[in-house]
């Protein structure tokens, strides 16, 4: 691409913004986002699925052993189902990109 | 802030440092430990949003096509939050969020940079209550997003039904929905303020420690060179912090608003 007879590489992104801070603002095609996230957005997401499912499973669990007194086996199975759910959340929203 | 340099040298400072270093005396009623309601810090967002108003209206108001230097600066602000944050997050429409991420950029950019600017020496984000309220209009903002773009049922089907087997469904949803609306506001604000309020706390030691040791006896005193060369060595590394966590806080922010308009797949 060519703006201004300088190849694209060579123009710094503010020149092509200018129009833009010039109130020179033409409508764009009303185009989808892409479908997964991206990047830095990803990984923030795989890490709050994994704990997240510890905590809320965990908690779950935790609440169990206070009602039946099961003395901590129910919040171990809360820690490990909560795991293996924050995995499988992972793997279903990131790992498939369709 | 003022006449700290004196009780340093009276050795009155105490070390270690604590949270009460983070509570400075109030400016009116001038010094007063027990009134918070204009503090160094109210005064710091004051300048910081004045800097940014009086800063793009300078430099916006008359644009040319062939830029001044400041004009120049400021578009390539823009430009970099608009094509390498707004644009490569969401996509085209991206562009329709570049001012909110600008501003959003800009003003922790700013509040963060106090912690190292001289006089200032601390960051309004060290207190939870500047990021908290930061991290509440995204969140606001990115849950509007989706539901307008969606409706209100299809937007929360969308965010708390993942594409898997009914069956294991009901271990999801409940991940799904503390992930999605309390982690991420949650993590958006305590990554921010523990990240200022860690790099200041690094600093006071560092700082206070070397007088602390200056004051002990003799031997001791020659080690706190060395402390207030790791002093420089911080404010260097807390340069680059404030920068990135800037960054972070905007890009997570647009990557809550890119999930928010996704389509189901």
């Amino acid at each position: 691409m060519v703006v201004r007879g300088v190849r694209h590489s060579l123009v710094f992104p503010a020149d092509i913004v200018r129009p833009v801070m010039a109130d020179d603002q033409t409508p764009r095609p009303a185009g989808e986002p892409d479908d997964y996230p991206s990047g830095a957005g990803q990984g923030w997401t795989a890490l709050s699925y994994l704990i997240g499912g510890m905590l809320v499973w965990g908690f779950i669990g935790w609440l169990v052993d206070q009602w039946l007194d099961t003395g901590g086996v129910a919040t171990g199975i809360g820690f490990v189902l909560g795991m293996a759910g924050g995995v499988i959340l992972v793997i279903r929203r990131l790992g498939t990109p369709t | 802030m003022f006449g700290q340099a004196n009780v340093l040298a009276a050795g009155q400072a105490n070390f270690p440092p604590s949270v009460e270093d983070f509570y400075l005396p109030s400016i009116l009623p001038w010094g007063a430990h027990d009134s918070y309601w204009i503090t160094k810090f109210t005064l710091m967002i004051w300048i910081a949003v004045g800097v940014l108003i009086i800063f793009f209206l300078a430099t916006y108001r008359n644009p040319k096509l062939v830029p001044t230097k400041k004009q120049w600066f400021a578009e390539s602000i823009y430009g970099f939050v608009r094509n390498n944050i707004s644009v490569d997050m969401i996509g085209h429409q991206g562009v329709r969020f570049a001012p909110y991420f600008t501003t959003l950029f800009c003003f922790v950019l700013v509040t963060n940079a106090f912690a190292i600017i001289p006089l200032f020496q601390i960051s309004p984000n060290s207190h939870i209550a500047f990021p908290a309220i930061l991290a509440v209009i995204s969140y606001v903002l990115f849950n509007y997003i989706g539901i307008r773009h969606h409706g209100f049922g299809k937007y929360f089907k969308h965010a708390l039904i993942p594409p898997a087997p009914w069956y294991i469904l009901p271990l999801l949803i409940p991940i799904e929905a503390f992930s999605t609306f309390i982690i991420r506001p949650f993590s958006l604000a305590v990554r921010l303020f523990a990240n200022m309020f860690a790099g200041h706390m690094l600093l006071l030691v560092f700082t206070l420690g070397g007088f602390a040791m200056l004051n002990a006896n003799a031997w001791l005193a020659p080690v706190s060179v060395v402390s207030w060369v790791m002093t420089v060595a911080l404010t260097l590394l807390e340069a680059l912090v404030i920068v990135l966590q800037a960054y972070v806080f905007t890009v997570l922010s647009a990557s809550y608003i890119q999930g928010a308009l996704a389509e189901e797949h």
